[in-house]
Protein backbone atom coordinates (compact mmCIF):
# COMPACT_ATOMS: atom_id res chain seq x y z
CA UNK A 1 0.00 0.00 0.00
CA UNK A 2 1.62 3.23 -0.95
CA UNK A 3 2.17 5.41 1.40
CA UNK A 4 1.99 9.00 -0.08
CA UNK A 5 1.41 9.71 -3.67
CA UNK A 6 1.64 12.76 -5.75
CA UNK A 7 -1.03 14.82 -4.11
CA UNK A 8 -0.38 14.25 -0.71
CA UNK A 9 3.44 15.53 -1.51
CA UNK A 10 2.15 18.60 -2.59
CA UNK A 11 0.61 19.57 0.61
CA UNK A 12 3.38 18.45 2.26
CA UNK A 13 5.24 20.48 0.45
CA UNK A 14 2.70 23.40 0.67
CA UNK A 15 3.03 22.86 4.43
CA UNK A 16 6.64 23.03 5.13
CA UNK A 17 6.73 26.20 3.22
CA UNK A 18 4.32 28.19 5.75
CA UNK A 19 6.23 26.46 8.77
CA UNK A 20 9.46 27.63 7.13
CA UNK A 21 8.27 31.24 6.14
CA UNK A 22 7.23 31.78 9.78
CA UNK A 23 10.63 30.64 11.10
CA UNK A 24 12.36 32.73 8.72
CA UNK A 25 10.40 35.55 9.43
CA UNK A 26 10.87 35.14 13.45
CA UNK A 27 14.43 34.49 13.03
CA UNK A 28 15.77 37.04 10.72
CA UNK A 29 13.59 39.83 11.76
CA UNK A 30 14.52 40.21 15.25
CA UNK A 31 16.50 42.16 17.46
CA UNK A 32 19.14 40.54 19.83
CA UNK A 33 20.22 42.58 22.03
CA UNK A 34 16.72 42.59 24.44
CA UNK A 35 16.83 45.98 26.87
CA UNK A 36 13.37 45.28 28.95
CA UNK A 37 10.37 43.57 28.94
CA UNK A 38 6.45 44.56 29.39
CA UNK A 39 4.45 42.15 31.01
CA UNK A 40 0.63 42.16 30.39
CA UNK A 41 -1.98 40.26 32.12
CA UNK A 42 -5.39 39.87 29.91
CA UNK A 43 -3.81 42.35 27.21
CA UNK A 44 -3.53 44.99 29.55
CA UNK A 45 0.18 46.27 30.39
CA UNK A 46 0.82 45.72 34.07
CA UNK A 47 4.35 45.92 34.21
CA UNK A 48 7.30 47.47 32.49
CA UNK A 49 10.87 46.20 32.84
CA UNK A 50 13.77 47.97 32.27
CA UNK A 51 17.08 47.21 34.41
CA UNK A 52 17.72 43.91 35.10
CA UNK A 53 16.80 42.33 38.36
CA UNK A 54 14.22 40.21 39.77
CA UNK A 55 10.39 40.97 39.26
CA UNK A 56 7.32 39.50 41.22
CA UNK A 57 3.59 39.30 39.48
CA UNK A 58 0.72 39.66 41.07
CA UNK A 59 -2.85 39.95 40.12
CA UNK A 60 -5.98 42.03 41.32
CA UNK A 61 -6.36 40.28 44.26
CA UNK A 62 -2.90 40.70 45.05
CA UNK A 63 -1.93 36.89 45.06
CA UNK A 64 1.06 35.12 43.91
CA UNK A 65 1.45 34.64 40.42
CA UNK A 66 4.76 34.18 39.09
CA UNK A 67 8.59 35.73 39.01
CA UNK A 68 10.48 37.25 35.93
CA UNK A 69 13.95 37.83 36.13
CA UNK A 70 16.13 39.27 33.50
CA UNK A 71 19.86 38.66 33.69
CA UNK A 72 22.60 39.15 30.81
CA UNK A 73 20.24 40.64 28.47
CA UNK A 74 18.08 37.30 28.79
CA UNK A 75 14.64 37.19 30.38
CA UNK A 76 13.34 33.74 32.27
CA UNK A 77 10.05 33.31 34.05
CA UNK A 78 11.54 31.53 37.19
CA UNK A 79 8.74 30.12 39.48
CA UNK A 80 5.04 30.09 38.58
CA UNK A 81 2.20 28.99 40.62
CA UNK A 82 0.12 27.42 37.32
CA UNK A 83 -0.26 23.65 36.58
CA UNK A 84 1.36 22.96 33.48
CA UNK A 85 4.91 25.05 33.71
CA UNK A 86 5.20 25.41 30.48
CA UNK A 87 6.10 29.12 30.90
CA UNK A 88 9.15 27.59 33.25
CA UNK A 89 9.63 25.31 30.68
CA UNK A 90 9.96 27.94 27.89
CA UNK A 91 13.34 28.84 29.94
CA UNK A 92 16.03 31.86 28.71
CA UNK A 93 14.69 33.98 24.95
CA UNK A 94 17.16 36.34 23.73
CA UNK A 95 14.63 36.41 20.71
CA UNK A 96 12.75 39.90 20.45
CA UNK A 97 9.64 37.95 18.64
CA UNK A 98 9.49 35.24 21.36
CA UNK A 99 7.41 35.28 24.24
CA UNK A 100 6.29 33.95 27.23
CA UNK A 101 3.09 33.10 27.56
CA UNK A 102 0.96 31.49 30.43
CA UNK A 103 -2.35 30.39 29.64
CA UNK A 104 -4.05 30.24 32.50
CA UNK A 105 -2.94 33.10 34.16
CA UNK A 106 -3.07 35.21 30.68
CA UNK A 107 0.69 36.31 31.56
CA UNK A 108 2.67 37.56 28.46
CA UNK A 109 5.81 38.08 29.26
CA UNK A 110 7.38 40.32 25.81
CA UNK A 111 10.82 41.34 25.65
CA UNK A 112 11.31 44.77 23.94
CA UNK A 113 14.15 44.33 21.55
CA UNK A 114 17.13 47.68 21.52
CA UNK A 115 17.94 49.16 19.34
CA UNK A 116 21.58 50.36 17.50
CA UNK A 117 22.00 53.23 19.79
CA UNK A 118 25.34 54.43 18.69
CA UNK A 119 24.48 57.89 19.29
CA UNK A 120 24.09 58.58 15.70
CA UNK A 121 20.97 60.03 14.26
CA UNK A 122 21.69 60.39 10.95
CA UNK A 123 23.68 59.37 8.25
CA UNK A 124 25.07 61.26 5.16
CA UNK A 125 26.88 59.91 1.88
CA UNK B 1 -26.04 1.50 6.59
CA UNK B 2 -29.03 0.85 8.95
CA UNK B 3 -29.68 3.63 11.05
CA UNK B 4 -29.19 1.35 14.49
CA UNK B 5 -25.52 0.29 13.10
CA UNK B 6 -24.78 4.12 12.57
CA UNK B 7 -25.97 5.22 15.98
CA UNK B 8 -23.50 2.17 17.56
CA UNK B 9 -20.91 3.46 15.29
CA UNK B 10 -20.73 7.09 16.27
CA UNK B 11 -21.43 6.13 20.13
CA UNK B 12 -18.04 3.95 20.01
CA UNK B 13 -16.25 6.31 18.05
CA UNK B 14 -16.79 9.24 20.50
CA UNK B 15 -16.54 6.95 23.44
CA UNK B 16 -12.91 6.31 21.62
CA UNK B 17 -12.19 9.85 21.24
CA UNK B 18 -12.72 10.81 24.18
CA UNK B 19 -10.81 7.68 26.12
CA UNK B 20 -7.63 9.17 23.67
CA UNK B 21 -7.91 12.21 24.53
CA UNK B 22 -8.03 11.81 28.21
CA UNK B 23 -4.86 9.58 28.20
CA UNK B 24 -2.75 11.72 24.93
CA UNK B 25 -3.13 14.56 27.86
CA UNK B 26 -0.38 12.70 29.81
CA UNK B 27 2.00 12.60 27.50
CA UNK B 28 4.53 16.06 26.86
CA UNK B 29 5.66 17.77 24.30
CA UNK B 30 9.43 17.97 23.04
CA UNK B 31 8.93 21.38 23.25
CA UNK B 32 6.78 23.45 25.77
CA UNK B 33 4.22 24.64 23.58
CA UNK B 34 1.58 26.70 25.52
CA UNK B 35 -1.60 25.28 25.15
CA UNK B 36 -0.91 22.61 22.44
CA UNK B 37 -1.41 19.31 22.88
CA UNK B 38 -0.70 16.11 20.57
CA UNK B 39 -3.84 15.55 18.34
CA UNK B 40 -4.43 11.61 18.47
CA UNK B 41 -8.01 12.06 18.96
CA UNK B 42 -8.62 13.03 16.12
CA UNK B 43 -8.75 9.73 14.67
CA UNK B 44 -11.79 8.58 15.41
CA UNK B 45 -13.04 11.77 14.05
CA UNK B 46 -10.88 11.56 10.39
CA UNK B 47 -12.84 7.55 10.35
CA UNK B 48 -16.51 9.29 10.76
CA UNK B 49 -15.40 12.01 8.01
CA UNK B 50 -14.05 9.34 5.25
CA UNK B 51 -16.76 7.16 6.17
CA UNK B 52 -19.91 9.72 5.11
CA UNK B 53 -21.85 9.83 8.17
CA UNK B 54 -22.13 13.44 7.70
CA UNK B 55 -20.79 16.76 8.72
CA UNK B 56 -23.19 17.08 11.62
CA UNK B 57 -22.55 13.93 13.12
CA UNK B 58 -18.69 14.34 12.77
CA UNK B 59 -18.89 17.53 14.75
CA UNK B 60 -20.63 15.75 17.33
CA UNK B 61 -18.13 13.49 17.91
CA UNK B 62 -15.72 16.32 17.91
CA UNK B 63 -17.78 18.25 20.63
CA UNK B 64 -18.32 15.04 22.32
CA UNK B 65 -14.50 14.02 22.77
CA UNK B 66 -13.46 17.89 24.32
CA UNK B 67 -16.26 17.72 26.64
CA UNK B 68 -16.01 14.33 28.01
CA UNK B 69 -11.85 14.07 28.01
CA UNK B 70 -12.01 17.49 29.82
CA UNK B 71 -14.87 16.48 32.28
CA UNK B 72 -12.46 13.05 32.54
CA UNK B 73 -9.25 14.97 33.26
CA UNK B 74 -10.92 17.76 35.08
CA UNK B 75 -9.63 20.64 32.69
CA UNK B 76 -13.33 21.60 31.97
CA UNK B 77 -13.73 25.80 30.64
CA UNK B 78 -9.73 26.29 31.10
CA UNK B 79 -8.15 28.07 28.19
CA UNK B 80 -6.74 24.54 26.89
CA UNK B 81 -10.50 23.09 26.57
CA UNK B 82 -11.84 26.42 24.69
CA UNK B 83 -8.61 25.87 21.91
CA UNK B 84 -9.62 22.33 21.61
CA UNK B 85 -13.18 22.23 21.54
CA UNK B 86 -13.08 25.50 18.39
CA UNK B 87 -10.11 23.57 16.89
CA UNK B 88 -11.89 20.38 16.80
CA UNK B 89 -14.91 21.24 15.26
CA UNK B 90 -13.58 23.18 12.97
CA UNK B 91 -11.32 20.44 12.04
CA UNK B 92 -14.54 18.34 12.07
CA UNK B 93 -16.28 20.17 9.86
CA UNK B 94 -13.62 20.99 7.08
CA UNK B 95 -12.38 17.04 6.88
CA UNK B 96 -15.87 15.71 6.43
CA UNK B 97 -16.44 18.19 3.95
CA UNK B 98 -13.46 17.53 2.02
CA UNK B 99 -14.55 14.25 2.27
CA UNK B 100 -17.65 14.67 0.52
CA UNK B 101 -17.10 17.49 -2.46
CA UNK B 102 -13.40 16.75 -3.44
CA UNK B 103 -12.73 13.56 -5.82
CA UNK B 104 -10.26 11.15 -5.02
CA UNK B 105 -8.68 13.39 -2.05
CA UNK B 106 -6.29 11.01 0.06
CA UNK B 107 -6.75 10.17 3.27
CA UNK B 108 -3.61 11.49 4.60
CA UNK B 109 -4.41 15.16 2.54
CA UNK B 110 -7.71 14.93 4.62
CA UNK B 111 -5.88 14.56 8.08
CA UNK B 112 -3.28 16.88 7.32
CA UNK B 113 -5.04 20.02 6.23
CA UNK B 114 -7.67 19.04 9.13
CA UNK B 115 -4.49 19.70 11.02
CA UNK B 116 -3.33 22.48 10.07
CA UNK B 117 -6.75 24.25 10.15
CA UNK B 118 -7.40 23.16 13.36
CA UNK B 119 -3.78 24.63 14.69
CA UNK B 120 -5.21 27.85 12.77
CA UNK B 121 -8.04 28.35 14.86
CA UNK B 122 -6.28 27.17 18.16
CA UNK B 123 -3.78 30.23 17.40
CA UNK B 124 -6.55 32.61 16.76
CA UNK B 125 -8.60 31.70 19.85
CA UNK B 126 -5.52 31.82 21.98
CA UNK B 127 -4.37 34.81 20.78
CA UNK B 128 -7.32 36.80 20.07
CA UNK B 129 -9.91 35.70 23.16
CA UNK B 130 -7.45 34.23 26.14
CA UNK B 131 -4.40 36.13 25.86
CA UNK B 132 -5.24 39.65 23.56
CA UNK B 133 -1.92 39.72 22.41
CA UNK B 134 0.11 37.99 19.02
CA UNK B 135 2.36 36.62 21.42
CA UNK B 136 1.28 33.31 20.24
CA UNK B 137 2.69 33.74 16.74
CA UNK B 138 6.13 32.86 17.12
CA UNK B 139 5.03 29.10 18.51
CA UNK B 140 2.44 28.46 15.45
CA UNK B 141 5.48 26.90 13.43
CA UNK B 142 6.00 24.36 15.88
CA UNK B 143 2.33 24.01 16.37
CA UNK B 144 1.66 23.13 13.30
CA UNK B 145 4.96 20.28 13.12
CA UNK B 146 3.60 18.64 15.38
CA UNK B 147 0.17 18.86 14.35
CA UNK B 148 1.75 17.67 10.93
CA UNK B 149 3.35 14.57 12.62
CA UNK B 150 0.36 13.45 14.26
CA UNK B 151 -1.86 13.55 11.19
CA UNK B 152 0.43 11.46 9.59
CA UNK B 153 0.33 8.92 12.18
CA UNK B 154 -3.81 9.40 12.52
CA UNK B 155 -3.55 8.72 8.79
CA UNK B 156 -1.63 6.03 9.12
CA UNK B 157 -3.68 4.16 12.02
CA UNK B 158 -7.37 5.23 10.13
CA UNK B 159 -5.59 3.20 6.72
CA UNK B 160 -4.50 -0.20 8.52
CA UNK B 161 -7.30 -0.77 10.33
CA UNK B 162 -9.74 0.20 7.66
CA UNK B 163 -9.41 -3.29 6.59
CA UNK B 164 -10.97 -4.75 9.85
CA UNK B 165 -14.17 -2.00 9.80
CA UNK B 166 -16.30 -2.82 7.20
CA UNK B 167 -17.49 1.15 6.75
CA UNK B 168 -19.10 2.85 3.65
CA UNK B 169 -16.71 1.42 0.75
CA UNK B 170 -15.80 4.55 -0.74
CA UNK B 171 -12.47 5.16 0.39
Amino acid sequence: MKFINKKDLIVLIILGGIISSFFIFSYVFSDKNVTGANVFIDGVLYMQIGSEGRYEIFDNENEYLQTVIFNNGRIKVIESECKNKVCEHTGWISNSNQKIICLPFKIVVEPIGGKDDSGVDLYTW
Amino acid sequence: MVKSKKISYIAILSALASAVYFFESFIPLPIGLPGARWGFSNFPVLISAISGFGILNTVFIAIIKTFLGSIFSGKLFSPVFFMGLFGAISSAFLMSFLAKKIKNISVLSISEIGAFFSNCVQAVIAGFFILKSDAIIYYFPYMIFFGIITAFLNASIVKISKRSISLNEKF
